[in-house]
């Protein structure tokens, strides 16, 4: 099957964004997955990198601020469904967000590649 | 109990609600319940004593860190940067420990020199003389440079200033004006004369007196 085609001015404007840094990368892979709120996102994170990434306050509002301004990601209205908080605001990455990201994890899996070639395994 | 919902702060809440001061208007009225929200959770998740104090370390440090980044005027004005240039120059002392004597020694070098120096200059030609007004014969040593006559004025006892002043007169083939010493302190010079007697050198010739 043929892998599908790319938008040349998508790819563009995620080059832009690369690389990106630790927080916006882990917040990225959080919404990869679902939609999520702040706390829902740290949570996320704070589970899949083993509790060695703790999100504090400022840098995961901040990060989503910027992740706002650059049309990576999007607002939502709280679902009805969340009885914790009505004011809570939820965020869904967007297709520009999810390319972004793409192409970080392509790269990154370069690397990795070669690391894993090139570093012998401690035994 | 519902987060967001208003009630009474307690003692570290009223701590965080004081270090969100930091961060721009515009960013607290956005976020401010979501981060509390947030604070909470950790603080909930800390129960031991280090814990919780490196929880407040941790929240203090990214404070400062987010609050700066977002009343930057600009990206590169933030304290990430300014972390890693101490970092690097804190990497760079360990690499080379005998550069900053050199660089110190340096510094002293140019210090000391410096202060050398002016203080020739000042000894030689700032300070006044420890005695009054010289008696004697003074004129502009400029003057033949602007076209200008070479006004002496002369005191009394000014007979070998006086020679001096012909000299450079007929050397330069400037016309020389003896003026006496009372007449040329009201008398106006021209523009150019006035700011050479200003600013520029001007010989003192004493002569003593006899």
């Amino acid at each position: 099957m043929k892998p599908p085609r790319r938008s040349p001015t998508l790819d563009a404007r995620a080059l832009a964004f690369l690389p990106l840094t630790p927080a916006v990368l882990n917040i990225l892979v959080s919404l990869s997955a679902d939609d999520r709120h702040g706390l829902g996102i740290a949570a996320d994170v704070k589970a899949f990198t083993g509790g060695r990434l703790l999100l504090g306050p400022g840098t995961l509002y901040g990060t989503i601020k910027r992740l706002l301004e650059a049309e990576l990601i999007v607002d939502l209205p709280s679902p009805s469904g969340d009885e914790d908080d009505p004011r809570r605001r939820y965020y869904r990455i967007t297709p520009l967000g999810r390319r972004v990201l793409e192409l970080e994890t392509e790269g990154l899996a370069s690397i990795l590649g070669t690391a894993r070639r090139r570093v012998p395994k401690r035994t | 109990m519902k987060a967001g919902h208003p009630r009474r702060l307690d003692t570290s809440e009223k701590w965080f609600a004081l270090l969100l001061r930091l961060y721009p208007v515009h960013f607290r009225r956005r976020f401010e319940p979501e981060m509390f929200e947030l604070f909470r959770e950790r603080r909930a998740a800390a129960r031991t004593i280090p814990s919780r104090a490196r929880l407040w370390v941790s929240i203090v440090l990214d404070a400062l860190r987010a609050s700066l980044r977002e009343r930057a005027p600009h990206p590169r004005w933030n304290l990430e940067m300014a972390m890693q240039d101490v970092k690097h120059a804190w990497r760079g002392l360990r690499r080379a420990p005998a550069a900053p004597f050199f660089i110190v020694l340096l510094i002293a070098i140019g210090i000391g020199s410096t202060t050398a120096v002016f203080s020739i200059v000042h000894g030689v030609l700032l300070r006044p003389f420890p005695f009054g007004e010289p008696v004697g014969a003074t004129y502009n040593a400029f003057a033949p440079l602007v076209g200008a006559s070479l006004g002496v004025e002369v005191g009394e006892g000014a007979g070998f200033a006086v020679v001096v002043a012909v000299g450079i007169a007929a050397e330069t083939a400037c016309p020389l004006e003896l003026i006496e010493a009372e007449e040329t302190k009201t008398k106006k010079q021209t523009e150019m004369t006035s700011f050479f007697l200003k600013f520029g050198n001007r010989f003192n010739i004493n002569t003593p007196k006899i």
